[in-house]
């Protein structure tokens, strides 16, 4: 036989009751016990008293007298073979004085140590509470705690062949005056000599129905809890320690007489002669009422039929837990195999499954003068609140599925009777949507990342493999479902372990789920995990107890965002996006950093939004499910604007000296680059200042603003001056997110003189060929300061133009309007314009007739949009423009237009067809289709407003537009909600 | 091992199982009274606090076996500080009579102050241990009666099924105690 060398730390799984307490399991005892209740050997409980008083006024004599009482409530039963003798004394006086520290060492004396197994039972009187404070805690010896601290202690030590070899119970002196302290000592001496707390007659605590005096006559001294309000004991039951039938049947069962150890017990009964027996097993039951799965933790009762009414008696009861053998708690590899402190959850509880559903009323008492009696036996679940350490299952209790019709049993002394309980109506072992898996063999998720299931079968477990990718987080959820399918924390507990598929088995898993049901929502539980190496995973989804039964649904999902539709956006938002991944709902949210965006469309497998406005930078999205508290993180997972490897190219703005109060001859222009040094960057801020003042077109005159690169990543601004000398122009990359930004000068020369005269579209380039108007605008100034009523006179020096008028006025402005109309254009035209009198100063508009051939298209904005129908889709602006470098705007270019409306679905996840993924891109359907030219503006642009018409549902406006060599393509989408 | 290590668990919240099918949560304007007993409850105790099991293991004192709880502080009510990571020695025989924790639990817990051994437990047990299912405090009948019910025999009265109590009710009445018993 072996010791156990420490105090034993009895697992979570120990608490078998509605029967014995402790079971041997398959670990740590001897095969040859495995699945048996432990008892002391032969029955017999040899306990060593304290040599101090109990307390001043209950002197160790009067003390051990208690103690006798209390023990012989147990071995007066008849029909157990169990006596208990005192031994002795201990060694010493057990106090504060021998309960100490040593320096700092602890000390406790060697006879009441576990290891003490001459002295098997150790019963300490602490006269003054002292010894209570130093286990318990300061002050726990206290008169005022004595309702849970006047008896304490159990059973501390076991052997291997599942025998108790030591024990201690530690009497608070300070509550040797209370009435109870007998109550609590009976109790002590229950769980001492093996047995479990049990349930029968819960209605005493639960008043439902409303309890007769029988049902308190009838309550188990060994049951769970009492209430705080119950001092004294009396106020709430009679005769609280006397053992009733229901302690008698389980002390009977773990210590029947027999012929063999009759001689030991003087004055007891054969067991087997004097009671009856009614055991059995509770199933589960098939479609057609056979037995399938044995069902645990069900409380089966036994109450004797009364001769005289005929009605089952509340006061004769017993009960019996089933599976009460059987492990309540055999762990999983989500979770591990062993309790928090380490200790193996197989060392309680056996693992033959033929006991999971059994119970055994050992020791039914037949009334005096009977030779038979009858017995209903009924079913009913274990109280969570008042019977909370009651059975095998642990931690929690579980509902019983099914209901059963009580029987009535006929036996005579001395029978031996099988009654198995047929669970009508018990949940049906249903298919699961998936393969059978075990952990090498994993099957692939639902293509849906949700699926409802069963743990059906004990130890069943569900295995999946996915792929994911590194700085990415994920939910796995497990919701546990009754038969309604509604959460239950009354049915499977399911938690979830996560490995890399490469792992050969490492349990508890390296991510898991520490506990069942660990959220917010009722019934949930959830592993949250971080992934750091891409590559393939596995899940698992388990029985916190390693238990499995047909009535363990769950409802599962892997709530993963894999992969994003595009690495850039627009600090000004409105970029459309899309993720992709499994296990999204209607009720997804998406969020990039810190801000949400709404969602436009969204199935399992996709979600659809338009990106926000937001700061320059990077930024993370996380998909969230609000209601189950799930998320999904890719970090860095699109860039805002500008990143901080783009660049800044400054595009054009150099030219002559400009008069000041007027604008400089090239548009002041950059573009945003990135790192690649050619690939332009859309929506990224762009600072625009100057040294001293100016007025940029862009900022509405004003001499700073922040602006937004257009889909061609330019930024591009009319300068005008005000200030004679130089001026510095600056273009800053996203200042406000990076703080050493991106930057591009340049610097103009304003001029001042008493007379000028500048051009407002000094230079225009114009398609060959066309027709047009176009204004012509002309500034008299004077140090800057317009010069109004001043005539100009214009004239074609070069080329086939007219105009409008040969002279006009300047305005209050300073500004001469005219324009010119150009038929045809054929070449180049030059038109000058002179102030009167005397023709000076004068400056000449060119006209550069710019062929088809050498035109080209920029996307200015608009290109991609994404909105929720109903919103007004933003016109397709592009820009015609020349070939050369910079590029010029072309006026009067030819754009075709050709453009596609169709119905989409974007809702489409891929069908499982046994088993085969088949991927769903259902052809649109084209609603309505257009071609059509403009003609480009002033500007060199177009703008296409386009609109789905009186299209429903979800529609998408495909299209391009073209001009010379140039080819732009849009695409608009407008998502029903 | 690197190649397992491509896991890493976040944090995960509340930590502990419902225990009932059919609840009932007191509403969160009605006056909860204390009870004589919980205030008996409050005075003994040494160390206040809502708190996460983060370990538990085997541990001793020389001869005597313990369970060492460390506990993360999120509330402290008295003899602790908010964030202060607590271990506290238990004598381990009191696993066996229901004083267990698994890591990841969320507790309001009530323990006597630590004995001249370096030991400590749960005051009152079950009442001072409460268990906490986001921000709601799981009462079982039992413990929602040493609060919160005048001392008398509950068995006389109709007894409620579980109870729940939003953290402000809770905060409330430990405050109040903790007042009355300076």
């Amino acid at each position: 036989m072996k010791l156990l060398a420490s105090i034993i730390l009895l697992s979570s799984t120990l608490g078998h009751a509605g029967g014995p307490q402790y079971v041997a399991g398959s670990t740590y005892f001897d095969p040859a016990v495995q699945g048996t209740a432990l008892a002391w050997p032969e029955g017999v409980l040899n306990y060593s008293t304290d040599r101090g008083d109990l307390s001043p006024v209950v002197p160790g004599a009067a003390a051990d007298s208690l103690v006798a009482t209390a023990v012989s409530r147990w071995t007066s039963i008849p029909t157990a073979a169990v006596s208990a003798t005192r031994a002795g004394q201990l060694a010493e006086d057990v106090s504060s004085a021998n309960v100490t520290t040593v320096g700092s060492a602890v000390s406790l004396p060697a006879d009441i140590l576990p290891s003490a197994v001459s002295t098997p039972v150790a019963i300490v009187y602490d006269a003054d509470g002292k010894v209570t404070d130093a286990l318990l805690g300061t002050g726990a010896g206290s008169s005022a705690n004595c309702f849970g601290n006047s008896v304490f202690g159990g059973v501390d030590n076991y052997g291997t062949d599942g025998h108790f070899l030591h024990a201690l119970i530690v009497i608070n002196g300070n509550c040797a005056q209370i009435p109870d302290l007998q109550y609590h000592l009976v109790r002590m001496f229950g769980r001492l000599l093996g047995l479990g707390w049990s349930q029968a007659n819960v209605n005493v605590f639960t008043r439902n129905p409303v309890p007769a005096a029988d049902d308190f006559n009838g309550l188990p001294v060994m049951h769970a809890t009492d209430p705080i309000s119950c001092v004294p004991i009396s106020r709430c039951y009679p005769n609280a320690d006397v053992p009733k039938t229901d302690d008698s049947s389980v002390l009977t069962y773990l210590y029947p007489v027999t012929s063999a150890n009759l001689a030991s017990f003087p004055g007891k009964q054969i067991t087997a002669d004097n009671t009856a027996r009614i055991h059995g097993s509770v199933f589960f039951t098939d479609s057609t009422g056979a037995a399938t799965q044995p069902m645990q933790g069900v409380n089966v009762v036994a109450r004797l039929i009364d001769p005289s009414s005929g009605k089952a008696s509340r006061s004769v009861v017993a009960s019996s837990v089933s599976g009460f053998l059987f492990s309540g708690n055999a762990g999983n590899p989500a979770t591990g195999f062993s309790d928090s402190s380490g200790q193996l959850l197989t060392r309680f509880g056996g693992n033959d499954t033929s006991v999971q559903g059994f119970f055994d009323f050992a020791g039914l008492e037949i009334p005096d003068g009977s030779n038979a009696a009858q017995f209903q036996i009924s079913v009913e679940p274990i109280d969570p609140n008042w019977s909370q350490f009651v059975g095998p299952y642990s931690p929690n209790q579980v509902q019983p599925s099914g209901a059963f019709t009580p029987v009535i049993v006929t036996v005579a002394r001395g029978a031996n009777v099988q009654q198995d309980v047929l669970m009508e109506n018990s949940a049906l072992v249903t298919q699961d949507p998936f393969p059978a898996s075990t952990y090498n063999s994993p099957v692939g998720l639902p293509p849906s990342g949700d699926w409802t299931a069963s743990l059906s079968g004990y130890g069943d477990a569900d295995y999946f493999t996915f792929p994911a990718k590194a700085n990415h987080t994920l939910s796995v959820e497990a919701l546990a479902l009754d038969a309604s399918l509604s959460p239950t924390d009354g049915k499977a507990q399911p938690v979830v372990g996560m490995w890399a598929l490469e792992d050969p088995g490492t349990f508890p898993a390296p991510a898991n789920t520490p506990l069942a049901f660990n959220t917010q929502s009722f019934g949930l539980s959830r592993l949250d995990a971080r992934i750091l190496t891409t590559t393939n995973f596995r899940v698992g989804i388990f029985d916190y107890r390693g238990d499995g039964r047909p009535d363990y649904l769950y409802r599962a999902r892997v709530f993963y965002a894999d992969a994003v539709s595009v690495s850039r956006a627009s600090a000004g938002g409105g970029t459309p996006f899309s993720i992709t991944g499994i296990g999204f709902h209607r009720n997804t949210v998406c969020a990039f950093g810190s801000t949400t965006a709404a969602v436009l469309a969204v199935s399992a497998s996709r979600l659809i939004t338009a990106t926000p406005p937001a700061r320059d930078g990077i930024r993370d999205v996380t998909l969230s499910d609000p209601a189950s508290g799930s998320s999904s993180t890719i970090s860095s997972a699109v860039t805002f604007g500008a990143a901080a490897s783009d660049g800044l190219k400054l595009i054009s703005g150099a030219g002559p000296a400009t008069p000041i109060g007027s604008l400089a001859l090239n548009p002041f222009k950059v573009q945003v680059i990135a790192a690649d040094g050619s690939t332009p960057v859309p929506g990224a801020s762009v600072m625009l200042n100057a040294t001293p003042a100016v007025a940029f077109s862009a900022c509405a005159g004003a001499s700073t603003c922040t602006i937004l690169s257009d889909d061609n990543g330019s930024v591009s601004t009319r300068v005008k001056l005000i200030a004679a000398g130089n001026n510095t122009l600056t273009a800053l990359l996203a200042p406000a997110s990076y703080p050493s930004p991106k930057s591009v000068q340049l610097t103009l020369l304003g001029s001042s003189s008493s007379l000028a005269i500048s051009l407002d579209n000094q230079q225009l380039w114009v398609a060959q060929g066309a027709t047009v108007d176009i204004p012509l605008s002309a500034r008299v100034l004077s140090n800057g300061v317009p010069v109004s009523s001043r005539t100009v006179e214009f004239q074609v020096l070069q080329g086939t133009a007219s105009l409008a008028a040969p002279a006009s006025v300047s305005d209050l402005s300073g500004i001469a309007s005219n324009s010119v109309h150009l038929a045809n254009l054929g070449g180049g035209v030059l038109i000058s314009a002179c102030v009167m009198p005397g023709n000076v100063p004068c400056q000449n508009f060119s006209v550069t007739a710019v062929p088809a051939s050498a035109q080209s298209l920029q996307a200015v904005s608009g290109t991609r949009q994404a909105l929720a129908s109903g919103q007004t889709l933003r016109p397709v602006v592009v820009r015609v423009t020349d070939v050369t470098s910079p590029p010029h705007p072309v006026i009067g270019a030819t754009v075709a237009v050709q453009d596609i409306v169709s119905r989409i679905d974007p809702a489409s996840d891929p069908l499982n067809i046994g088993g085969i993924l088949i991927g769903r891109n259902p052809a649109p359907v084209v609603i309505t289709s257009s071609r059509f030219a403009m003609i480009s503006d002033n500007n060199g642009q177009i703008a296409i407003v386009l609109s789905p018409g009186n299209a429903s549902g979800s529609v998408q406006i495909q299209g391009t537009a073209s001009a010379g060599a140039g080819v732009i393509g849009f695409n608009l989408q407008s998502f029903a909600q | 091992m690197a190649i397992y290590r491509t896991l890493k668990l976040l944090a995960v919240v509340a930590l502990l199982p419902c225990a009932a099918a059919f609840t009932q949560t007191a509403p969160a304007s009605s006056p909860l009274q204390l009870s004589p007993a919980f205030r008996e409850l409050a005075r003994a105790s040494g160390y206040i606090f809502i708190g996460t099991v983060t370990s538990v293991l085997p541990g001793r004192l020389n001869t005597i076996a313990t369970v060492d709880v460390t506990f993360r502080v999120e509330k402290a009510y008295r003899g602790v500080r908010r964030g202060q990571s607590l271990t506290i020695h238990q004598w381990s025989a009191l696993w066996n009579s229901g004083q267990r924790y698994k890591p990841g639990e969320r507790v309001l817990l009530f323990l006597y102050p630590q004995s001249r051994l370096g030991l400590t437990s749960i005051v009152g047990e079950p009442a001072g241990r409460i268990r906490i299912s986001a921000s709601q405090f799981i009462f079982s009948p039992s413990q929602y009666a040493t609060w919160f019910k005048p001392m008398s025999p509950s068995i006389d009265r109709p007894q409620l099924p579980e109870q729940r109590v939003g953290a402000r009710q809770i905060s409330d009445a430990v405050l109040r105690a903790s007042r009355e018993l300076q």
